[in-house]
């Protein structure tokens, strides 16, 4: 039965060995040449193979227009071997002579995880002066943030930057605490990526800077779409794993590394003999079994080893989408992650059967009548007020006026922050931002109401 | 310690919910699962009053449920519906034939006609055949594509207005994560459709599209329902069976993922630029199709002509051979011919 309609297109077929003539260059056809094997099959010389990872980054930014000339661009750099390869490529591009010239001023810009992932302070310095090791044969600009300064009090929760040649780590223990709170690491993971991208946008602001480049990869982004889609972010997936991000107005981050192998950047360094040094995702959580965006992760870099055309058509695949005309008239925006609100109730949505299934597993046959059909807008409301603890009515004053309870938070939030604020206690411990946003978007909802029966 | 059930009814429960984690009684559950079909059925408008509905049955779990749940459902809330049974019989040996047995006892149980297609009457093949000459490798292709036809034919065989599939919502979610790995936009785009409606084709819906395996397994092992659960006896689909084992891997960590998966389905939206097949009929058979000859008519074809590969593949491959085939065969007509004229 479930295969119905499955009419088994031939996919993920199983690449033959490599038919190897020599080690002829596919691309100059000079025997004898060839260091390089990519996709496990075909073979380059080190020169072609070089100019080759070159065009790509250049052709990548110059396809889009995006940059202009003189342009402030924030360089995000991990130290991970993609980013590494990424300053290095926007490096060499300024030093060519002038019609090839890269023609955008960077600003490199580390964004210090290390509390989000427990690390010790020590830990988190020595990682800071391996980054300023990286980058100090370059001749650009870079500093350092850190994510927990969005929680730091001390700090009014907001971002600031310090060159990186004396940069210090410091401590604040808020972000732990929320963290605590975090049952399961797929949450946990979702909301630091969230994070990070504020930090990133923050830093941007600060240096003047309206675009923002990360070095996501081909396996990064295939195995981005298929954890978004589980976790129920398909309607903001164009803006998570596309080339370019402009859910904010004024800021475009841009993923010129998309279309690179790992092997690609494997080579690369190596041949310009680049060190990198491992990120935190790999650091910590190895286990796949623990989070959903590790499991997809290794899902695909099996792909890569077995089927590697199919990581390609899954990035192919997500290229082809695009954000939906809104379906909200108010433009709404996620407090949380600031893509677009798809949490419009329709009829017959999963978003309605999912809550219609909490509904009915606890009012029973008795609590409901079973005759009234069950409509999307009543069912919203009960299940809202169902899974509050303590304060289920909208109008509660249990708390002082300007935080908002989880009920009320809601409302502002995505599908896929929704999943992120089921998982903590409270909506206490948010950032600041996130309750601004929030209060503001609820404000605006209530002026609505009011004015409702004079809008034409 | 015995759990009380989350409805609050006072009994203990004996299950939790693999959807939302509630603790229920026997009856509390049956309740639900009963009421959260009738409310995806009444959302989606699947049915109107009075319409001749076929239930696609093969005798497994999901088919089964439907049609029972579906008989109760019509009887409680007076859909006014007119319930048969449809089954195909694809000729797949110790597999088909006991699951058929199945479906006779369902029809017996709950009063519906059956009607039995079978792959032999309507292509003039069996899957035994077929696997024969394909080997076991890419046979899920033919009985997924002649399958599809063959509920099509049936269900104007019978003049129904609706067919009702057992797809449920794990099958949905692994529908999206398997379209997305192998880039078919436009499958990706309509597979979470609750019904499917085109131009000259009977529309077909999914009752239990918001409906958990497992739940669906609980409801039919609590009611002590029969169903038939063999794997079938060829290879089981290598590149959905990928998919499958993922979604599994996904569930353990966080159950919703499954409803997660296809509200993203639900809320993707493709580019305006991106070329899409557009629905055509096909020349030979009329029925629906992407291309000017539809895909069953290309995999008969290859069947008939001892190149069962024909169909198999991308629609380049299969035209290049086609087109191989008619110079080929012009090249001996005009032999013939130009044999003929020296008499």
């Amino acid at each position: 039965m479930c295969s119905v309609g499955d009419d088994g297109l031939t996919l993920m077929e199983c690449e033959e060995s490599p038919v190897l003539s020599g080690n002829t260059c596919k691309k100059c056809q000079q025997e004898n040449t060839a260091e390089v094997v990519l996709r496990k099959k075909d073979m380059y010389c080190k020169n072609c193979f070089l100019v080759n990872a070159t065009h790509k980054f250049r052709a990548a930014l110059g396809k889009s227009k995006i940059i202009r000339q003189g342009d402030k661009v924030l360089v995000a750099f991990s130290g991970n071997p993609s980013s590494v390869a990424m300053v290095h490529l926007i490096n060499c591009g300024l030093s060519m002579d002038t019609h090839k010239k890269l023609i955008f001023d960077p600003f490199i810009v580390y964004v210090d995880e290390g509390a989000s992932h427990g690390l010790s302070s020590e830990k988190r310095q020595s990682m800071l002066r391996d980054i300023h090791n990286l980058l100090k044969d370059y001749n650009i600009p870079a500093y350092s943030t850190s994510v927990d300064m969005l929680f730091n009090n001390a700090n009014n929760e907001r971002i600031s930057i310090f060159p990186i040649s004396n940069s210090m780590v410091e401590k604040c223990g808020v972000l732990e605490k929320i963290l605590a709170e975090f049952k399961c690491p797929t949450a946990r993971q979702d909301f630091l990526k969230r994070m990070r991208y504020k930090a990133l946008r923050e830093a941007a602001a600060l240096l003047g800077c309206s675009k923002i480049l990360t070095s996501e990869t081909l396996v990064d982004t295939a195995s981005n779409i298929l954890s978004n889609i589980s976790l129920g972010r398909g309607a903001q997936l164009p803006y998570d794993i596309g080339f370019c991000d402009s859910r904010l107005e004024g800021f475009k981050v841009l993923r010129p590394m998309q279309e690179y192998g790992s092997d690609e950047i494997e080579y690369y360094n190596q041949f310009y003999g680049l060190n990198s040094i491992k990120d935190y995702n790999s650091e910590i959580n190895t286990k796949p079994t623990n989070s959903i965006q590790i499991l997809t992760k290794k899902f695909v870099t099996d792909l890569q080893e077995n089927f590697p055309s199919t990581v390609f058509t899954v990035y192919r695949t997500g290229a082809k989408l695009s954000i939906a005309n809104e379906d909200n008239d108010l433009n709404e925006k996620c407090s949380l992650c600031q893509g677009p609100l798809d949490t419009s109730v329709i009829e017959s949505s999963s978003l309605q059967a999912t809550q219609f299934s909490s509904y009915v597993s606890t009012s029973g046959p008795s609590g409901i009548n079973s005759n009234v059909t069950p409509s999307a807008d009543t069912d919203t409301k009960i299940n809202l007020g169902s899974n509050e603890e303590s304060c289920g009515k909208k109008k509660c004053k249990c708390k002082s006026d300007n935080t908002l309870t989880k009920v009320e938070m809601i409302d502002s939030l995505c599908y896929g922050c929704r999943l992120i604020l089921k998982e903590i206690g409270s909506a206490d411990h948010l950032p600041r931002f996130v309750k601004e946003l929030a209060g503001s978007s609820n404000k605006l909802k209530q002026m609505r109401a009011e004015i409702e029966d004079f809008l034409l | 310690m015995p759990v009380s059930c989350s409805a609050k009814c006072g009994n203990n429960a004996v299950l939790k919910r693999p959807k939302t984690g509630d603790a229920l009684c026997k009856e509390c559950f049956f309740w639900a699962f009963e009421t959260e079909v009738h409310s995806t059925i009444q959302g989606g408008q699947l049915f109107k009053q009075g319409d001749v509905v076929a239930v696609a049955a093969s005798g497994g779990k999901d088919s089964t449920v439907l049609a029972y749940v579906l008989k109760l459902l019509d009887e409680r809330y007076n859909y006014g519906l007119k319930l048969v049974l449809l089954s195909i019989d694809e000729g797949i040996t110790g597999y088909r034939d006991d699951s058929l047995e199945t479906v006779k006892q369902n029809r017996d149980d709950y009063e519906m006609p059956l009607t039995i297609l079978s792959y032999k009457e309507l292509y003039g093949w069996t899957m035994d055949e077929i696997v024969e000459q394909i080997g076991r490798k890419n046979n899920c292709t033919f009985c997924g594509v002649f399958r599809r036809q063959a509920l099509d034919r049936g269900a104007a065989l019978l003049s129904v207005d609706k067919v009702a599939t057992g797809h449920n919502a794990d099958d949905i979610a692994e529908t999206v994560l398997m379209n997305v790995l192998r880039g078919d936009i436009a499958r990706l785009r309509r597979c979470t459709a609750i019904a499917t409606e085109s131009e000259g084709s009977i529309p077909r819906v999914k009752p239990l599209k918001y409906t958990y395996e497992k739940e669906i397994v609980m409801y039919a092992y609590f009611k002590k329902l029969v169903y038939f659960s063999t794997e079938c006896v060829f290879a089981p689909n290598a590149y959905r069976g990928y998919a499958r084992t993922f979604l599994k891997d996904l569930e353990k960590i966080r159950p919703s993922v499954i409803m997660d998966i296809i509200h993203s389905g639900e809320r993707l939206s493709v580019r305006d630029n991106v070329r899409m097949p557009t629905r055509i009929t096909c020349t030979r058979c009329g029925l629906v199709a992407s291309q000017a000859i539809c895909k069953a008519c290309t995999l008969l074809e290859g069947l008939n002509r001892g190149l069962p590969r024909l169909g198999i593949g991308k629609e380049s491959k299969t035209n290049r051979m086609r087109a191989q085939l008619q110079s080929a065969e012009a090249a001996s007509d005009s032999a013939k011919r130009s044999a003929g004229d020296e008499f």
